[in-house]
């Protein structure tokens, strides 16, 4: 079976000998003293001495003796402990097997299905919920790492009150008796002086609280603000189709797509949904397959950008002249619904400049839309105004792409005010405002600039009320604080922008008493009921109002029915199905909106940069700042952690004079912000990115402090980007720390990429390109894994963007600790999958960027196992490479000879300490020990660790197989990082069955091995990347 | 029992059998195995006091993993703690056995 002889275990029925050593609860001294009471004869006592030397074979000898020495005390050994179980069992809970459960989280407007995994009452994994059309079963990073806040050992865990300068703990029933003392005072004066601040909902239930109260006391009123919002979707839409809808785009139909300043793969709302449907015309099997083309302008190198066969880059200001251009261009070829709009154009001065936009790129761009009418896409980015937004429509559906590669959701929340505007219109009112109960978000660190938020809060007289997760900086200015609830702990229901309702189910009791934001408007409504009631009250008027589509679906409006429905929602996930919504393009309206515009823009310039604002990839806008997985995830194009910093391109840094990680101030207006820049091939030149969410003051122990706060800069007129910025070079550098440092292949065939061209010339070009195997003859007898399973993995780079979910998906299912940035930089990371990101070509100003996922390649003839003196590190039968954690004894001989370095040694003890800048964290929070995966151990100080391909999900697919006597079919068991990726680019399962997706994969003709030279016989291979650029734009990059 | 009922209070059990933690046990594939309870716990039907007969140790594990033929028994007499191998059994147990498979590697247990 295993290609070694099995480790000789001494004979006879022992206890195995490190359980005792390992154990924690047994006193060494006790042990040491038992074990020199029974003498044995050679037995060495100073097994720590230097002066003695000990072989391996008598220290085992030793230890094993001195093992029997204490089992036979009986109460060492084995330190008794007590089990209790329930009195009365709860039905369907078996502890030890996880249960599962549909539920939803919140991205915007938008939301995100999932179906959390819970073992024994905690909610320990997130993974995506097949049957919501807002995941399709993928996740992104946010989803993966949310559990994690579940367990943020700096949670508010108390109401609090202001007492002086400062915040003092309330009780729960002082909080209680405070909002029923406003309660009272409104309902006397209908809520005058009353005023709500929360950020954009996508609650059906909570906007019908909003209106009860607001029908209630009708002189109060209510405020929308989030940092990262919709503002300009929907004022786009509501200029070019004058109702607030949203596109939902389906990129599966879509062969040729163009983003205009879109990360429609990363940041984007539905940005899951996208790259589900995205890898349909992508990842091609043969050179005959239809490929789509996906050209992106950024100015930022996204992801999206990552992934485009053609990218052009541009200040995100002058996107709007790339669009107007482009519509003139559509005209020209003859797509007549946009002649009036291009006629237009041509008479605004300096609307259709062409100064700066590359012809070549443009006329492309036109031809394949033409060419591909009725399956093309044009997609704004929310940053981009509503003109950019307006003129999108006009284009998609004079293309006749409306219903086909996008259709228009439902009409959301018409009523609702856009963010920028209703917060400016609090700033301006304050002088009104008696009460301000703010439910979530943080505005004191992330409302506009001119807003001035901290001050608002200051004004005498104000009662301000913050309910939120952490007592933030927010919670720090205001009169009264209450713990928010987690999605995890709270009731509600959430609408997607496709009109999809999903219920959001409570899968644990709030851990710190937190509040439910529908539960306080429920107060002042006047409402009696629970969150729970509310909620399905909202779903049942909901289900009244569609009685007819129902009944088309075969469902019966009776009440008995509806309780059917309930269940069957939470079961499912999904309440509402998909809707549609009707539009038509006016032209008038966008005429309008043209004209009153100003077409002229001052360019870019060593005196008048742009700076662009982007929700961080992984705090997002700070609501995660506190996430030890965010903090440590490496930035995708950056691979910083830890840090934020300016995007500058190398040409920019050049005219700067500034080398990378050097300070630079910049300035707009009277703001100033000091951070290191961070040099990016690919940035538009003189444009700067900066990331939000970083710079923390009140985020927790972990986010305080870690990179620089970037709103000073930025005001209610330009929320996503905004020019006239001064930027002057300081003298100081900043350490800033990646996870990898050399960012090019040097000419070997790593991560393989070819155009379409080439791979119809040469449909092997892969293996071609690929070294020809070394034929080193094997050092062990050869396996045969004809039998039984052969697990295998095949990593599609035509899928995989880069986005990061896999790598937290791998850490919340394996127990990966986070180590801090100082241990990174020491290069002790313990991601067990990492991605790599290569910048390919030789103009560092244009380059494409190539992306690949490398985590343990599985090799049958695995280097590592050779080298281990203690067989911690064996191979199975199935081929997987085993790792025994409790036999390691840390020599790390084996990551030393692992050529694709993807073993992690945990140098500290991650999971008891905290080592960063050598503040150490002596304790390891209880609430976060609720976390772990109890079928994973928690590694220990000394032991190296790898990628299992997630071994124990492997085990738990073949029990259930065995135990319900079935064959396991493909799909059955699948890896933590397969099930996470939003793009489907990982298949991992049995090689030796030939219906599987890996195995189908295996032997698609673009597949590779890494580094097959060696001769490892990795088990993991990848798909070679194809790019499919027109042909007429030559050498792009 | 009556009183754990009554009051909800669970009543507190001592642990007899502890598998370390880095050790992954699953009960219900050994069950289906036809490996009886009696095979580990030992005899508990006739202990005053239940304490633990084997050394539950990962040499005993591995033993009947490399050889499980003498440790199974038909699945309908898992819980039958007085059970003993008949001459049907007998003849076809080798058969039975031949189909289980148990891992014998590292990651069977230890994940």
């Amino acid at each position: 079976m295993s290609r070694r002889k099995p480790y000789e275990l001494s004979p006879g029925k022992g206890p195995s000998m490190w359980r005792t050593l390992e154990d924690k609860n047994t006193d060494p001294a006790e042990l040491q003293k038992m074990a020199e009471e029974e003498k044995p004869g050679g037995f060495v006592t100073d097994l720590l001495s230097p002066k003695t030397l000990v072989s391996r074979r008598s220290f085992v000898q030793g230890s094993s003796i001195a093992a029997l020495a204490a089992g036979l005390q009986g109460c060492v050994r084995r330190p008794e402990n007590e089990i209790f179980p329930y009195s009365k069992a709860p039905e369907h809970l078996i502890p030890g097997i996880a249960s599962h459960f549909a539920s939803v989280t919140a991205r915007g407007r938008d939301s995100l299905g999932v179906v959390l995994t819970s073992h024994d009452g905690r909610p320990t994994k997130v993974e995506g919920n097949p049957e919501h059309s807002r995941s399709f079963g993928g996740t992104d990073v946010r989803a993966q790492a949310y559990v994690w806040d579940l367990y943020d050992p700096d949670r508010s865990q108390s109401p609090a009150r202001r007492r002086g300068n400062a915040l003092a703990n309330a009780t729960d029933a002082d909080f209680d008796d405070m909002l029923a003392g406003l309660v009272s005072k409104h309902e006397k004066d209908q809520g005058e002086g009353l005023r709500f601040l929360a950020p954009i909902s996508n609650s059906p239930t909570f906007r019908r609280m909003r209106d009860k109260v607001i029908r209630k006391l009708p002189k109060a009123r209510f405020h929308t603000y989030s940092p990262i919002d919709d503002d300009n979707i929907r004022e786009g839409a509501k200029i070019a189709l004058g109702s607030p809808v949203y596109p939902v785009y389906d990129f599966a139909r879509a062969m040729g797509t163009v983003s205009l300043g879109a990360d429609f793969l990363g940041s984007e709302m539905g940005a899951v949904a996208n790259g589900r449907r995205f890898v349909y015309p992508r990842g091609i099997t043969s050179p005959s397959a239809a490929m789509s083309r996906v050209y992106v302008v950024e100015s930022n190198f996204t992801i999206t950008g990552g992934m485009a066969d053609a990218r052009l880059r541009l200040p995100l200001g002058e996107v709007e002249r790339f669009t107007r251009l482009l519509v003139a261009e559509l005209s020209g070829r003859g797509i007549g619904d946009l002649v009036p709009l291009a006629d237009l154009l041509g008479k605004i001065d300096g609307a259709l400049d062409i100064e700066g936009v590359d012809i070549n790129f443009l006329s492309a761009v036109a031809d394949d839309l033409v060419a591909n009418r009725g399956q093309s896409l044009v997609v704004p980015g929310a940053g981009q105004s509503p003109r950019v937004h307006a003129l999108a429509h006009a284009i998609n559906y004079a293309l006749g792409n409306a219903n086909k590669t996008f259709a228009v959701g439902p009409i959301i929340d018409a009523g609702d005010e856009p963010s920028r505007k209703s917060i400016a219109a609090l700033a301006s009112e304050i002088d009104s405002v008696q009460s301000l109960v703010m439910l979530g978000g943080n505005p004191v660190y992330d409302a506009p600039a001119d807003v001035e938020f901290a001050k608002l809060l200051g004004r005498k007289g104000l009662t301000s009320v913050h309910v939120a997760s952490h007592r933030n900086e927010t919670s720090e200015l205001s009169s009264w604080h209450a713990p928010l609830a987690h999605e995890l702990e709270a009731w509600g229901d959430q609408q997607a922008l496709n009109g999809v309702v999903a219920i959001q189910q409570p899968l644990i009791a709030p851990l710190y008493g937190g509040r439910n934001p529908i539960d306080i408007l429920a107060v002042f409504a006047g409402e009696k009921a629970t969150a729970h009631e509310l909620v399905r009250e909202t779903q049942k008027q909901a289900l009244d109002g569609m009685t007819t589509s129902f009944l088309m679906v075969g469902f019966s409006p009776n009440s008995t029915s509806q309780d059917a429905l309930w269940r069957g929602a939470l079961h499912s996930g999904v309440f509402v199905p998909p809707q549609r919504g009707d539009a038509k393009v006016l032209d008038t309206p966008i005429a309008d909106a043209l004209v009153s515009a100003s077409a002229k823009r001052a360019p870019v310039s060593r005196d008048n940069f742009e700076i662009n604002f982007e929700p961080d990839s992984a705090l997002y806008d700070g609501t995660h700042a506190n996430n030890l997985w965010a903090l440590e995830l490496p930035s995708p194009m950056t691979k910083l952690v830890w840090d934020n910093a300016a995007l500058i391109s190398p040409a920019t840094a050049k005219a700067l004079g500034v080398k990378n990680t050097q300070m630079i101030r910049l300035t707009k207006g009277e703001a100033k912000v000091e951070l290191p820049v961070w040099i990016v091939p690919g940035h538009a030149d003189f444009c700067i990115t900066l990331s939000l969410g970083w710079g923390r003051t009140a985020a927790g122990r972990y986010g305080n402090g870690k990179g620089f706060d970037v709103n000073p800069l930025r005001n209610s007129d330009g929320m996503d980007f905004t020019t006239g910025v001064k930027v002057e070079a300081l003298t100081g550098r900043y350490n800033l720390v990646q996870t990898q440092t050399h960012d090019r292949m040097e000419g070997r065939p790593i991560a393989i990429d070819a155009t379409l061209d080439e791979y119809k010339a040469e449909p092997d070009f892969a293996s071609y390109r690929a070294v020809d195997p070394v034929n080193t003859p094997p050092l062990w007898k050869q396996q045969d894994y004809s039998e039984g399973h052969k697990w295998g993995m095949v990593i599609d780079l035509n899928g995989c963007t880069g986005c990061n979910a896999c790598v937290v998906a791998c850490q919340a299912e394996n127990n990966i600790p986070a180590v801090g940035k100082f241990e990174v930089e020491r290069g002790r990371e313990m991601h067990w999958l990492r991605i790599d990101r290569y910048f390919v070509g030789d103009d560092e100003g244009e380059p494409e960027v190539a992306v690949q996922p490398v985590t343990c390649q599985q090799c049958e003839e695995a280097p590592c196992e050779n080298v281990c003196p203690v067989n911690a590190t064996t191979h199975t039968p199935e081929g997987l490479n085993d790792m025994a954690y409790n036999r390691c004894v840390g020599t790390r001989y084996c990551a030393n000879n692992c050529p694709y370095k993807v073993r992690r040694y945990n140098y500290l003890d991650w999971h008891g300490h905290m080592d960063d800048k050598f503040a150490w964290f002596e304790d390891f929070p209880e609430s976060r020990k609720l976390q772990f995966n109890p079928n994973v151990t928690v590694r220990m100080r000394g032991v190296m660790e790898k990628c299992t391909y997630c071994v124990q999900r492997i085990q738990e697919g073949k029990i259930a197989a065995k135990r319900d006597g079935r064959q396991l079919k493909d799909g059955d068991i699948m890896s933590a990082c397969q099930q996470a990726c939003p793009t489907q680019a990982i298949a991992f399962g049995d090689l030796n069955d030939p219906k599987s997706r890996v195995a189908r994969w295996a032997n698609v003709n673009r597949n590779y091995k890494l580094l097959p030279e060696v001769g490892t016989r990795p088990r993991t291979s990848f798909l070679a990347r194809i790019r499919n650029p027109n042909p007429k734009l030559k050498g792009n990059g | 029992m009556r009183e754990s009922w009554e009051t909800d209070a669970s009543i507190a059990w001592v642990r007899v059998h502890q598998v370390p933690d880095h050790a992954f046990f699953d009960h219900s594939v050994h069950l289906n195995a036809g490996v009886g309870c009696q095979s580990c716990h030992g005899r508990v039907d006739e202990m005053e006091v239940v304490g633990v007969v084997e050394p539950i140790a990962m040499q005993w594990c591995l033993d009947c993993h490399r050889n499980p033929e003498e440790h199974i028994r038909p699945k309908s007499e898992v819980t039958n703690m007085k059970w003993e191998a008949d001459e049907t059994w007998l003849a076809q147990r080798s058969e039975v056995a031949a189909a289980l498979n148990p891992p014998m590697h590292c990651s069977g247990c230890h994940r």
